[in-house]
C-alpha cells in the first residue's frame, strides 16, 4: 500500500531533480518530441551522444560515443541544416541528419542532405592540387604544392591588374552558397570579374519579379496561404525542396488548395488539388484569363491596387488623352485584358475552359493568403520567361497578396545578410564579357555566352576560375565551352575550384581541391518562410578538434588530404597578390587585431557575429559563450519573425528634409538614409535630378517606405522596360514562346529539358552513391499517342533532333507527360573521356572526337558505365544506366530582354538508327555560331535605346555595381 | 482533496516514455523506477514497450480498426491544434504528447479559468477515455522500468480523478467508439480475430505477450506473425481452448475495469461492460466450439 502523501513526495522529488537538472545547465524537459517516439539528440547531449550502432556478423549492439558538430548543406541554394555525427574516438565523420536547431528545415532534410557523407568518403575526391601535365584537355595530371598554385595565381593576377588588364580575370560561379565573400573579395581586387550562372537558371523568373517590386526574387509563407500556386515544380524539386514542401504540406493539411501549372505529372503535382498541364509556355496566357476574371468579375482588392500600383504614372505616360483618375485606369486594365478570355487561354494552352475557369474561382477565393512562386522551369524555358513571373505576380497584386500573411514576400524581407569586414569599394571597370551592350536589361551575366563571345574576338581571359560550376557539362552548346577551354591563346589559365571532378575540371591547368559542406566555412541566409535567419557552414572537424582544446588556424589541418576551402583559399591568394600592399588590396584582408598579419577566419565571422546579427551576442552571453563560439555549437541563430507589409511603413518626418515629391508621388530627401541593418540584396533607385535619394512614396497624403522600384510603387507598368527599348512589354503580357505552336513544323515538338529530380545534385550527384541509385537515368518521356504515332516502345533507343545535331536516349511512354510534348531530365549523362588517366565512379566512359566543326560524344560500348569499383560497394551497383548530356546538342538561346538562356527545344523524335547507343551525341558548331547570331539579332543594345547614355539601368541589382563612370556608354559608341 | 502531480511529474512521466536518451536514467532516478544498466538496455525495453507491446496512441484504444490515425486520432488533434500545440507534423495521439499537453494545462489552471476547463477536457476525453486498460496492458507486458512506470502513471491518473471530477456524460471519444462486438455473427474467424483486436469494440487489450501466455497455457506451436495471424492459428489449432482461455483473459480485464468504475464513472463502466459483453460472447463460441467438436467426435 502506497504511503499517505506519496504523490507531494513524489512531486518533491521530482522539484528537487528539476533543480539538480538546471544548476547544470541542462533542459529539465526538453517538450514532446515532434515527429513521434524519435526526438532529436538535445543540444546540451551534443558534446557527447551516445548511439546504439550493430556490431558487424554479431547480432549485438554497441555504444557508439559521438561529438554531434551542425554545418549546413551544400547541395543545393537552400541552406538546410545538418549534424555531422564525429566519432569521438577517430574524429571523423560518420554520418549526417538534420539540425533541429535550424530555423528553415527544422532537423529535416531531403536525401541530398545526409548523402553529404558519399561525397566526403568518395573514393574518387580530388585529395590534391592538380597541375596539368599535357595539352590542356588530355587528362594528365601532376600533384603540386598550394603554395605553387597561389604564387602561380597571384603573379597572374598582380601582372593583370598592373598592366590595367582588369577586365581578363574572372570568376565563374555556380552554387554560391554563400552570401557576399567572394563577391568583397572581388571589389578588393578592383574587377568587375564576377560572371553567375544565373542567366541559364532564374534571371527569367528574378526579371518578371524584380520589374513589379524591385525585390527579385519571391519569398513564400507557404504554411499560412490559403491558395498555393507553383508554376512548374523547379522548387519544390529542386531548390527549397525541404522547407518548401514540410510548409506545402502543413498548408494543406490546414486545408489550403495546391494549384500546380506544370507540362508534366511532378512528385508536386501528384499532391495538387489542380493540376494543370498546359502546352509549354502559355503560362501567362493562362495567368491573365485569371486576371482578366478577377477584374472584370470585380473580384480584386480595388483600395491595394488603388494606393499600390503605378497606375498614375502609366496613365500619365501611356494614355495621356484620358484623365489620370483611379476609375479611368479600371476602365483601361478591364479593356487591357479583355481578350483574355478562358476560350483564348485554353486555346493557348490545351487546357479546359472548365478546368482554367475553376482555377480561377480558387483563385478569387483566396483573398489576400495567395502564395504564388515561379523560379526556373516555364520563365527559364520560354522566349519571354520572364513574363511567366510577371503576368504570375500580377495575380498577388491584384489580391494584394504581397508582403502579409499567408502571401508572397520579397526574398530582400526574409533573408539576412549581415554587413562584413571587408569592404572595398566597387569597381572602376565594366566588364562587357559579362554585361555586353547587346543586353542592357539582362538580369546577370550572360555567362553563357562567353565562348561566342571570344571566338569572335571581344576580348581574351587570362585567369578564369570555375568555382562549384561545371559549364561544358550545365551550359547550352557544350562543345563550344570545350573548344573556347581547350585554347590557350583565349584563356590563359584556367583554375578549376571543384570538390568533385567533371567535365570541365578535365580542361584546367590546376584543378583545386575544395570542401564538401562539412570542410568549409559560409554564411547564408535563404528565404524559406515568414522568418530570417541566418546559417553557418563550417568544417565540423575543425569545430570537433576546438571543442576538444585545439587550435586550428588552417582547414587543410584537419580536412582530408590537402581539402582546403575557398574563403582562406581567397585571403590567402589577396594576400599574395598585394604582398607589399602597394596596390591598395592587402589592406581589405589584413587583421584588424593584428595589423601585418592576415585576417583569419575566426576574426571574419567572429566580427560579423560580434557586429552585424542581430540577438546573437544576446543569445551567445545567456550561454555564457562568444557568438563566434555559439555559432560553432548550434549552426544557425533565428533573427526572429518579419513584419507583415512593411511597404506600408510611415517615414518620419526627421528622414524628409528638403521633400520633394515627384508628379507621381516619389518622394525624394537630402536627408542621410537610415542605416540598413539587413544587407540582402535591395535595389537603390535613382536619385532624382537634384541628387536627392529615393525615401518613399506618398499615398494619400502620408510618405510610406514603398517598394524599391523607381516609382516606390509595384510597377505595372515599367518605364525602365519602356525606356530601354521595350514599351510594347512594359505591361505584363503574353509573349509567344519561341517553342510556340505557330512556330514548329509539322513534326516537331518541344522538348522539355529543364526539370528537376528532389533526389539530385546539378552535377555532384554522380558522386552520391546513394542519390545514384535513386536516380540515375534520364529518359525521354512521351505521351503513349505520341509513341504509338512515332513507332516507339516504352525502353526504346530514340534519337532526339536539336538545332545543332541529336542526342540519343531511351523512351519512358507514360502518361505523365501531355500529349505533343517530350521531356528529358536535368542532372543525367554525366561522362569522361577516353584517355584520361582516373576513372570515376557513375560516368560513362566516352570517346571524344571531332572533325573540324563536327563533334561527337560516344560511350564505349565494351565498358559498363558503371564498371564495378573496388570495395564492398562495387557488388551494390545493380544499374548500369547513366542517362545522356542532352545540353550538348542545345543551342544558346539568350532572351533579348532578360538575358535568360531559353531552355526549351524544338526537337523531332524518331527511333534510333542501328549502332545508335544511349547518351551518344552529335552536334555541327557551325550551327552553334548560327543559332547564337539568330537570337543575337532580337536584342535592343544600349547604345541605340539608352535614356541616359549608361550601360545599364542603374537601379537593377547587379552582384558587383561598378562605379557611375564605368557605367557610362563607352566613348566609341556613344558619340 | 488528496495531492495531484505536480506539472513536472506529469512532464517527467512524458519524458520517460519518449526514445532513450541518455538523461533516461536520471528520469528513472526521480521517479524511483528500476533502470537498465546500460543505454542498449534502455532502448531494448523501451522498443518493447512501445513499439513491439502497446503502441501508445489513443487511436490503437479508440479508432474503428485499432490501428494508428484516423477520426480518433484526428479529433485529438483538433483538441491539441486548439491548445495551441503543434500536431502537424507527427502523428497528434500519441501519448507523451497529450501527457506533455496536459502537464501544461494543469500548471495553468490555477490562475486560468479556461486551462481548467481545457485540462478537465483533456484528462476526461483524450486520457482517460483509454489509458486505463492500456496501462495494464504496458504493465503486463513491458519490461521494466516501464511496467512500473505504467503502474505509476495508473496511480497519479487516478489521483487526477479527485481533483477533476468524471463528467456525467460518456466522453465523444466513447460515444464515437465502434459498435460492441458481434462475435456470433463474425463473417469468419479472420473477421472475428481482427474484431477482438479493437479494443474500443472488445473492451480488452491482447499484446504479444498476452498471446504467447496463451500459447504457454494451451501448448500451442508459437508463430511469430501480426497478433491476428497468430491469434487465428490458435483458434485453427485449437478453437475451444483458445476461446475459453480468451474469455477467461476478457473476464479478468473486466473485473479490472469494473475496480476502476469507482474512479473513473461512466469512463470505467464503458470498458467494464465491453470487456464484460466479450467474455460472455466468448464463453458462448467456446461451448458452441466444445459442441462441434464432440459431435464431430475430434479431440
Amino acid at each position: 500500500m502506497k504511503p499517505k502523501n506519496w504523490i507531494a513526495a513524489l512531486n518533491a522529488r521530482v522539484s528537487a531533480f528539476k533543480s539538480e537538472t538546471e544548476s547544470q545547465g541542462k533542459t529539465f524537459y526538453p517538450g514532446a518530441s515532434r515527429i513521434d517516439l524519435a526526438s532529436f539528440p538535445p543540444k546540451e547531449h551534443w558534446d557527447d551522444w551516445i548511439a546504439l550502432e550493430p556490431v558487424a556478423g554479431t547480432g549485438k549492439r554497441q555504444e557508439k560515443h559521438y561529438m554531434l558538430v551542425p554545418t549546413t548543406c551544400f547541395n543545393c541554394e537552400s541552406a538546410c541544416g545538418l549534424l555531422a555525427y564525429v566519432d569521438r574516438e577517430t574524429l571523423e565523420v560518420r554520418k549526417f541528419e538534420g539540425n533541429p536547431e535550424h530555423a528553415g528545415s527544422r532537423g529535416r532534410n531531403c536525401a541530398k542532405g545526409p548523402a553529404t557523407i558519399n561525397q566526403v568518403t568518395d573514393p574518387d575526391r580530388i585529395l590534391y592540387p592538380l597541375k596539368r601535365a599535357g595539352a590542356r584537355g588530355e587528362g594528365q595530371w601532376t600533384r603540386v604544392s598550394w603554395d605553387e598554385v597561389l604564387d602561380t595565381l597571384a603573379e597572374r593576377i598582380r601582372k593583370a591588374i598592373v598592366e590595367k588588364r582588369h577586365r581578363e580575370i574572372m570568376y565563374h560561379v555556380g552554387r554560391p552558397g554563400e552570401d557576399g565573400f567572394t563577391e568583397d573579395i572581388l571589389k578588393a581586387w578592383g574587377v568587375d570579374g564576377h560572371n553567375s550562372h544565373t542567366n541559364i537558371c532564374s534571371s527569367s523568373g528574378r526579371a518578371g519579379i524584380q520589374y513589379w517590386m524591385g525585390y527579385d526574387r519571391p519569398s513564400n509563407d507557404f504554411a499560412n496561404a490559403e491558395v498555393i500556386l507553383l508554376t512548374s515544380s523547379h522548387l519544390e524539386a529542386g531548390h527549397y525542396f525541404n522547407p518548401h514542401a514540410q510548409r506545402i504540406m502543413e498548408a494543406k493539411k490546414r486545408g489550403a488548395r495546391l494549384i500546380v501549372v506544370d507540362v508534366r505529372m511532378s512528385n508536386t503535382s501528384t499532391h495538387a488539388d489542380h493540376w494543370v498541364s498546359p502546352y509549354p509556355g502559355s503560362e501567362p496566357a493562362i495567368f491573365l484569363a485569371v486576371a482578366r476574371h478577377l477584374i472584370e468579375m470585380k473580384r480584386y482588392n480595388r483600395e491595394f491596387v488603388r494606393r499600390w500600383w503605378n497606375w498614375h504614372e502609366y496613365m500619365t505616360a501611356e494614355r495621356p488623352d484620358e484623365p489620370a483618375t483611379f476609375e479611368a485606369f479600371e476602365k483601361v486594365l478591364g479593356e487591357l485584358y479583355a481578350d483574355y478570355t478562358f476560350e483564348y487561354a485554353a486555346a493557348e494552352s490545351q487546357v479546359p475552359v472548365a478546368q482554367i475557369e475553376a482555377v480561377a474561382e480558387t483563385i478569387a477565393g483566396a483573398g489576400t493568403k495567395l502564395c504564388t512562386q515561379n523560379w526556373r522551369s516555364a520563365a527559364a524555358g520560354n522566349l519571354g520567361g520572364w513574363q511567366v513571373s510577371r503576368t504570375l505576380f500580377l495575380l498577388n497584386a491584384l489580391l494584394g497578396a504581397i508582403g502579409v500573411e499567408g502571401s508572397t514576400y520579397p526574398n530582400g524581407w526574409t533573408k539576412f545578410v549581415g554587413k562584413r569586414p571587408i569592404n572595398a569599394g566597387h569597381p572602376e571597370h565594366w566588364n562587357d564579357l559579362t554585361f555586353p551592350l547587346e543586353y542592357p536589361l539582362g538580369m546577370n551575366e550572360m555567362s553563357f555566352l562567353l565562348p561566342h563571345f571570344l571566338k569572335e574576338g571581344r576580348g581574351t581571359l587570362d585567369t578564369y576560375f570555375t568555382r562549384v560550376y561545371n559549364p561544358v557539362w550545365t551550359n547550352p552548346g557544350g562543345f563550344d565551352w570545350v573548344e573556347m577551354l581547350s585554347d590557350e591563346s583565349k584563356i590563359g589559365l584556367h583554375a578549376a575550384l571543384t570538390p568533385t571532378w567533371n567535365e570541365t575540371a578535365y580542361f584546367a591547368d590546376f584543378v583545386l581541391p575544395m570542401g564538401h559542406s562539412s570542410e568549409r566555412h559560409d554564411l547564408v541566409s535563404t528565404e524559406t518562410h515568414n522568418e530570417n535567419w541566418v546559417t553557418f557552414r563550417q568544417p565540423v572537424a575543425r569545430a570537433a578538434r576546438e571543442r576538444l582544446g585545439e587550435t586550428i588556424t588552417d582547414t587543410r589541418e584537419v580536412n582530408p588530404g590537402e581539402v582546403w576551402e575557398e574563403n582562406e583559399f581567397w585571403l590567402e591568394l589577396t594576400w599574395r597578390i598585394d604582398p607589399d600592399g602597394s596596390l591598395g588590396i592587402r589592406q581589405h584582408v589584413e587583421s584588424m587585431s593584428t595589423p601585418g598579419e592576415r585576417l583569419s577566419l575566426d576574426e571574419y565571422y567572429g566580427w560579423i557575429f560580434d557586429h552585424s546579427i542581430p540577438g546573437l551576442p544576446d543569445k551567445a552571453e545567456a550561454e555564457g559563450v562568444t557568438p563566434l563560439a555559439y555559432m560553432r555549437r548550434y549552426g544557425n541563430v533565428s533573427i526572429g519573425a518579419v513584419g507583415e507589409a512593411l511597404y506600408e511603413n510611415e517615414i518620419p518626418p526627421e528622414q524628409l528634409e528638403d521633400e520633394h515629391v515627384d508628379p507621381h508621388g516619389r518622394v525624394y530627401t537630402r536627408a542621410a538614409a537610415p542605416p540598413q541593418v539587413n544587407g540582402a540584396p535591395t535595389p537603390n533607385p535613382e536619385p532624382d535630378a537634384e541628387g536627392r535619394r529615393p525615401a518613399g512614396v506618398a499615398i494619400d497624403g502620408t510618405v510610406r517606405a514603398g517598394f524599391p522600384t523607381p516609382s516606390g510603387r509595384l510597377e505595372f507598368y515599367s518605364s525602365t522596360l519602356a525606356q530601354w527599348g521595350w514599351p510594347e512589354v512594359a505591361l505584363p503580357t503574353y509573349i509567344k514562346s519561341h517553342i510556340h505552336r505557330d512556330k514548329l513544323a509539322a513534326d516537331q515538338m518541344p522538348l522539355i529539358p529543364t526539370f528537376r529530380l528532389p533526389t539530385q545534385i546539378h552535377t555532384r550527384g554522380a558522386n552520391a552513391k546513394w542519390l545514384s541509385e535513386l536516380a540515375h537515368n534520364n529518359p525521354v518521356w512521351i505521351h503513349p499517342q505520341d509513341a504509338e504515332h512515332k513507332g516507339i516502345a516504352d525502353g526504346q533507343r530514340i534519337r532526339v533532333e536539336t538545332e545543332l545535331g541529336f542526342f540519343v536516349a531511351e523512351a519512358w511512354v507514360t502518361q505523365g507527360i501531355r500529349p505533343g510534348v517530350v521531356a528529358c531530365s536535368h542532372h543525367m549523362g554525366r561522362w569522361q573521356f577516353t584517355g584520361s588517366t582516373d576513372h570515376h565512379q557513375r560516368t560513362m566512359e566516352t570517346t571524344l572526337a571531332h572533325d573540324g566543326g563536327h563533334w561527337s560524344l560516344r560511350p564505349v560500348e565494351h565498358k559498363q558505365p558503371l564498371a564495378p569499383q573496388s570495395g564492398p560497394d562495387a557488388k551494390r551497383v545493380w544499374w548500369t544506366a547513366v542517362g545522356v548530356h542532352q545540353n550538348l546538342t542545345f543551342g544558346v538561346h539568350p532572351d533579348p530582354v532578360s538575358g535568360q538562356h531559353c531552355w526549351h527545344q524544338a526537337v523531332r523524335v524518331r527511333p534510333a538508327e542501328p549502332g545508335d547507343v544511349p547518351g551518344q551525341i552529335h552536334v555541327d558548331l557551325e550551327k552553334s555560331d548560327a543559332v547564337y547570331r539568330e537570337w543575337l539579332a532580337m536584342t535592343r543594345p544600349a547604345d541605340r535605346v539608352s535614356p541616359d547614355g549608361t550601360r545599364r539601368p542603374g537601379w537593377l541589382l547587379r552582384p558587383l555595381k561598378p562605379t557611375a563612370e564605368a557605367c557610362k556608354l563607352p566613348d566609341s559608341v556613344s558619340s | 482533496m488528496s495531492a495531484t502531480a505536480s506539472a513536472d511529474l506529469l512532464r517527467l512521466l512524458a519524458a520517460i516514455a519518449e526514445s532513450p536518451s541518455s538523461a533516461h536514467a536520471d528520469y528513472a532516478r526521480a521517479l524511483g523506477l528500476a533502470a537498465p544498466a546500460t543505454a542498449a538496455d534502455w532502448q531494448v525495453a523501451h522498443t518493447m514497450a512501445f513499439i513491439e507491446q502497446c503502441p501508445p496512441f489513443a487511436s490503437t484504444m479508440l479508432g474503428e480498426g485499432g490501428q494508428i490515425g484516423g477520426a480518433a486520432a484526428a479529433r485529438v488533434a483538433d483538441f491539441r491544434a486548439l491548445l495551441g500545440a503543434e500536431v502537424e507534423t507527427a502523428p497528434p495521439d500519441v501519448l507523451p504528447a497529450l501527457l506533455a499537453d496536459y502537464a501544461e494545462l494543469v500548471e495553468r489552471a490555477a490562475s486560468d479559468a479556461r486551462a481548467a476547463h481545457a485540462r478537465a477536457a483533456m484528462l476526461w476525453e483524450h486520457l482517460l477515455s483509454w489509458v486505463m486498460p492500456y496501462l495494464d496492458a504496458v504493465n503486463r507486458s513491458a519490461p521494466a522500468p516501464y511496467d512500473g512506470w505504467a503502474t505509476l502513471m495508473r496511480d497519479v491518473l487516478l489521483a487526477e480523478t479527485q481533483a477533476v471530477a468524471p463528467p456525467d456524460l460518456l466522453p465523444l471519444q466513447l460515444r464515437m467508439a465502434p459498435p460492441a462486438l458481434d462475435l456470433a455473427h463474425a463473417e469468419s474467424v479472420d473477421a472475428a480475430v481482427r474484431a477482438l483486436l479493437v479494443p474500443a469494440a472488445s473492451g480488452i487489450v491482447l499484446t504479444r505477450v498476452d498471446l504467447t501466455r496463451a500459447v504457454i497455457a494451451l501448448e500451442a506451436g508459437l508463430i511469430q506473425n501480426s497478433r491476428a495471424f497468430a491469434l487465428g492459428q490458435l483458434v485453427t489449432q485449437d478453437a475451444p481452448a483458445t476461446l475459453d482461455w480468451l474469455a477467461a483473459e476478457a473476464r479478468d480485464q473486466a473485473i479490472a475495469r469494473m475496480a476502476e468504475i469507482e474512479s473513473l464513472g461512466v469512463v470505467g463502466q464503458f470498458w467494464a461492460d465491453r470487456a464484460h459483453a466479450t467474455a460472455e460472447a466468448l464463453d458462448d463460441l467456446a461451448r458452441v466450439a466444445s459442441a462441434r467438436r464432440v459431435s464431430s467426435g475430434a479431440h
